[in-house]
């Protein structure tokens, strides 16, 4: 054989290896930021709550940061009520805020005003933080948005939600655009689209068309778990957490959920394969 | 001087420099440094002066103008074509070219100043045949930067409008540049043999030098684009310019990126000319055809390794300060979505380290001497290999339920360890230092030490090794998994310093301890033609790997053209999996290896001769 | 050079080059504010 087809057949060989590799590996598409309108007259407070932590998962990426590696307080995990009014008490506290609610919003839209110590950027004695402004791009959240965040992380630790409900005056106001994430329904769901709607599983997971890495896919789920499993990962989600992801899913579904919804989904995610 | 040292291999290459020569060479050097002055100030100054234009005209202007918002629509459709797929590949292949033709001239002004210093004329045939190779890649360059400029326009044309928009007359001193290095480049090429002895040679070198500042200027100039674009400066947060051009330009990726591609191109370059050596090796005939190409095939390889090696850490500079313009940015191409092609990276680091380090042992074969160091081969070898399969276990693995079942969870017990940051830190510090120790070895194989204390320096140089080695598994294992994760990030500096100890010691003890050594007899061509592959794998694998790498940089904008400042609307705008970001990579490497090939055989087909049908 | 020297050349090599890491390390830790805490205590 000449030495051009060997070359040439070494090369394309070996091209061929790292073509496989890349395939093999999970295949994951970044999700451009889906807008979509909510029907601000049929909100209830939980579903405000429901909205507001769909984009502390989704479009704020709060998570990415507010995690259990460190690198920024573990909102999820802390009981954010007590430590607001623990920082708003200390004496480095130089914002505007008197209550958690105004604190809480502060924090997102101005992270500099107060850092917590050890969380500042490197070398400015946490007098700056790493934290974008949540209200600006590239996050661009809304004024609803960023109460419903307010809303959720009040609630989550069983805090009062002070947040008021939206109202259209206000975003009329508030926000020309009037655009938010999601629309979580209210009534019960009667089947399994519905249930993973309401609940707003797709913020985290990759299930039906829409991609999300932050939690394990649902779409092959049936084929790594039982029934029984996932009932559990609902119901409790810390019991086994799925490795390589962070533990983040809520535990409280299993008081949101009626009877019929928990079993509509395990049924229908088992089916999933 | 210690690159003179390296890349002497053959005795007769050791001649010694002339009195007279030296302060020839001194005075020149001064001159050249007078000279790159004039280009830092031919490359900058109309920049700024333009610039203070710019700013006059702006301050009339009322109301800033942001970028454009748009809508899905307003993106012109060639067909059913994705337009991303198509300035992909343009802009993927413009980019080797470019990479190609800006770093030759880099080493090959090194090599051409070697031959001048050393009077060995072989460093100076080699110097001008590697330009041979990147004439004709020059005009193909040209040809797919008009075609991606073309695509931009017609595919892209409000985000290129914005662009101009924002750099203004620094595009048009780009052209200028362009055309400064086009006559420069042709220049250089073609007085090669006229401008070849005394002091016409130092007008040569100057011209050589000459063709680099303005070749690393437009360098420079257009990654400020790609910066602009990742991190922009010098606009407000509608993307309305308030900054002068110079503020637009230093944005805070501007200069990780500069470093970053300026010796990546070089290791790429290397890896390219070598592969033409390879390639002329293999279908040489004669002797000395072959004894000539493997000596080209070994000095680009090793132009190829050693700025791979500092690689790593301008990486590390750049993903540090994307950490520190953006933490969300950062944490899109490290962790999140974009985080499993590091396994396809390591496949590709470990294809060039394995392919370098086999170049290196086949290469011991050209000297007798180097059968004391033979036994030491497998030992290296285990070690690459192991620090390979650590490196590519993933973090997590996927895994069907029934293996589930049968590891008992999606993480293997065993292996679940190994997929983690330090195992893997580990990993790369033993393949790097092992790697150092086969070059080592390799300029080591054909020289006897005559100095009194070469057991001493032996001894030391052992204990280096063996301690360096010891302190980078105890860093891992240590701070990795026994104490808390404060101390991982902290440790693994610990490691790259160890790795760097050896490198630094290694150089300074072997460059003390092989003065005046004994030679053995060593002999150009006498490799085995299986080598010559590894020569082939590096090209491949380092272009793949520079599709990949840019593939993530530009990836991590995630849904914008100009980050924080114009979305991107487009039906494309959102991060492709790295299945079909592979197939992508594939298509430009195979289109880049097509094109290298027509390069190569244009090259050796302007020194082929027809015989005058008469003289049969 | 005899037996004894040989292996006198290799420990001192061995030791120096131990005693060199050894600060090295420490300089590298404490460059970056942590202590090189061998005992295996928890950090912070």
């Amino acid at each position: 054989m000449g030495t051009l087809p060997k070359v040439l057949g070494f090369s394309l060989a070996l091209t061929l290896v790292f073509t496989v590799t890349a395939n093999l590996l999970p295949q994951v598409e970044g999700e451009p930021p889906k807008e979509e309108k909510v029907d601000l007259g049929a909100l209830t407070m939980d579903s405000f709550i429901a909205l507001g932590e769909s984009a502390f998962n989704g479009k704020g990426t709060c998570t990415l940061c507010h995690n259990n590696l460190g690198r920024a307080p573990d909102l999820l995990e802390m009981n954010v009520g007590e430590a607001a009014k623990e920082r708003l008490a200390d004496s480095r506290y130089q914002g505007k805020a008197s209550d958690i609610e105004g604190y809480l919003r502060e924090s997102m839209t101005d992270p500099s005003i107060y850092v917590v110590a050890g969380f500042g950027k490197k070398g400015s004695n946490d007098t700056e933080s790493p934290m974008p402004a949540v209200d600006k791009k590239p996050i661009e959240l809304s004024a609803v948005q960023i109460d419903a965040i307010i809303a959720f992380l009040q609630s989550k630790d069983g805090n009062e939600v002070t947040v008021a409900l939206p109202t259209e005056a206000a975003v009329e106001d508030s926000e020309p655009t009037g655009t938010v994430a999601a629309t979580p329904a209210v009534a019960a769901a009667a089947t399994v689209e519905e249930a993973i709607a309401k609940y707003g599983c797709s913020a985290c997971h990759s299930v039906y068309d829409t991609e999300s890495p932050v939690g394990p896919d649902l779409r092959d789920v049936g084929s790594r778990l039982g029934e029984e499993e996932i009932r559990q990962s609902i119901i409790d989600p810390a019991a086994v957490i799925a490795e390589g992801f962070p533990a983040i899913m809520p535990a409280n579904f299993a008081e949101r959920m009626t009877v019929k919804e928990l079993g509509l989904l395990v049924q229908g995610l088992a089916a999933m394969q | 001087m210690w690159l003179k040292t390296l890349l002497t291999v053959s005795p007769a290459a050791a001649a010694s420099v002339p009195k007279q020569g030296r302060t020839k060479w001194c005075l020149w050097l001064a001159s050249i440094m007078v000279v790159m002055g004039l280009g830092q100030l031919l490359g900058i100054s109309p920049v700024d002066s333009l610039q203070a234009a710019e700013v006059v005209a702006q301050g009339s202007a009322e109301v800033l103008k942001g970028a454009p918002e748009l809508a899905a629509a307003d993106y012109p459709r060639v067909g059913n074509s994705s337009s991303r797929a198509v300035v992909w590949i343009l802009a993927q292949m413009h980019l080797f070219f470019a990479a190609f033709v800006l770093a030759v001239p880099l080493f090959v002004v090194v090599i051409e100043w070697v031959g001048v210093k050393t009077g060995d004329a072989r460093y100076d045939d080699m110097a001008h045949e590697f330009m041979k190779v990147s004439m004709t890649a020059y005009s193909i360059t040209a040809l797919f930067g008009g075609t991606l400029a073309f695509a931009l326009f017609l595919l892209y044309p409000d985000f290129m409008g914005y662009m101009l928009e924002v750099f203004g007359s620094q595009v048009l001193v780009y052209a200028l540049l362009f055309f400064l290095e086009s006559a420069i480049l042709y220049m250089y090429y073609y007085s090669w043999y006229a401008l070849r002895y005394g002091n016409a040679k130092y007008v040569h070198l100057s011209l050589g030098l000459l063709l680099n500042v303005v070749g690393t200027t437009l360098l420079v100039i257009a990654n400020a684009w790609a910066t602009f674009m990742m991190a922009p400066s010098g606009v407000d947060a509608n993307g309305a310019v308030t900054g002068d051009i110079w503020e637009i330009i230093r944005g805070p990726l501007w200069n990780p990126v500069n470093l970053h591609r300026f010796i990546a191109n070089i290791a790429f370059g290397g890896a390219i000319v070598g592969a033409y050596a390879a390639y002329k090796f293999l279908s040489g005939r004669s002797n000395t055809e072959k004894a000539h190409y493997d000596w080209m095939g070994y000095t680009s390889n090793f132009i190829a390794v050693l700025s791979f090696l500092p690689l790593p850490f301008a990486g590390y500079w750049l993903m540090a300060e994307v950490y520190a313009y953006s933490q969300q940015m950062g944490i899109t191409a490290m962790g999140g979505i974009l985080a499993w092609l590091f396994i396809v990276q390591a496949v590709l680091i470990g294809t060039i380290l394995l392919a370098s380090n086999y170049y290196l042992w086949s290469g011991m074969s050209r000297t007798e001497g180097s059968y004391r160091y033979k036994w030491l081969v497998k030992y290296i070898a285990i070690v690459l290999t192991g620090g390979f399969l650590v490196w590519v276990t993933p973090h997590t693995l996927i895994l069907s339920a029934k293996e589930v079942a049968a590891l008992g969870g999606s993480h293997h017990h065993l292996l679940g360890p190994l997929g983690i940051m330090p195992a893997k830190n580990i990993a790369v510090n033993l393949m790097l230092i092992v790697t150092f120790l086969s070059f080592q070895l390799y300029r080591r194989s054909d020289k006897v030490a005559t100095v009194s204390w070469a057991p001493a320096g032996n001894a030391l140089m052992v204990a280096i090794y063996v301690i360096a080695v010891v302190n980078v598994i105890f860093a891992g294992v240590y701070y990795g998994y026994f104490t808390n994760t404060v101390y991982k990030v902290g440790s693994s500096v610990m490691q790259v310093v160890s790795t760097l100890v050896v490198i630094v010691a290694g150089v300074v003890i072997d460059g003390m301890m092989y003065k005046g050594a004994k030679k053995l007899p060593s002999e150009w061509g006498k490799v085995s033609n299986r080598s010559q592959y590894a020569l082939f794998a590096l090209p491949v694998a380092f272009t793949w790997l520079m599709a990949l790498m840019g593939y993530v940089r530009s990836s991590v904008r995630g849904s914008w053209h100009v980050y924080t400042v114009m979305k991107d609307s487009s039906p494309d705008n959102f991060i492709p999996a790295i299945g079909y970001a592979g197939n992508m990579m594939t298509i430009v490497t195979v289109m880049f290896l097509l094109c290298v090939l027509f390069v190569f055989w244009i090259a050796s087909l302007s020194s082929t001769k027809q015989i005058p049908p008469d003289s049969q | 050079m005899n037996l004894g020297n040989t292996v006198l050349v290799w420990v001192i090599s061995f030791v120096v080059v131990t005693l060199f890491f050894y600060g090295l390390d420490h300089m590298v830790m404490s460059s970056q504010d942590l202590p090189l805490n061998l005992n295996l205590t928890p950090a912070q």
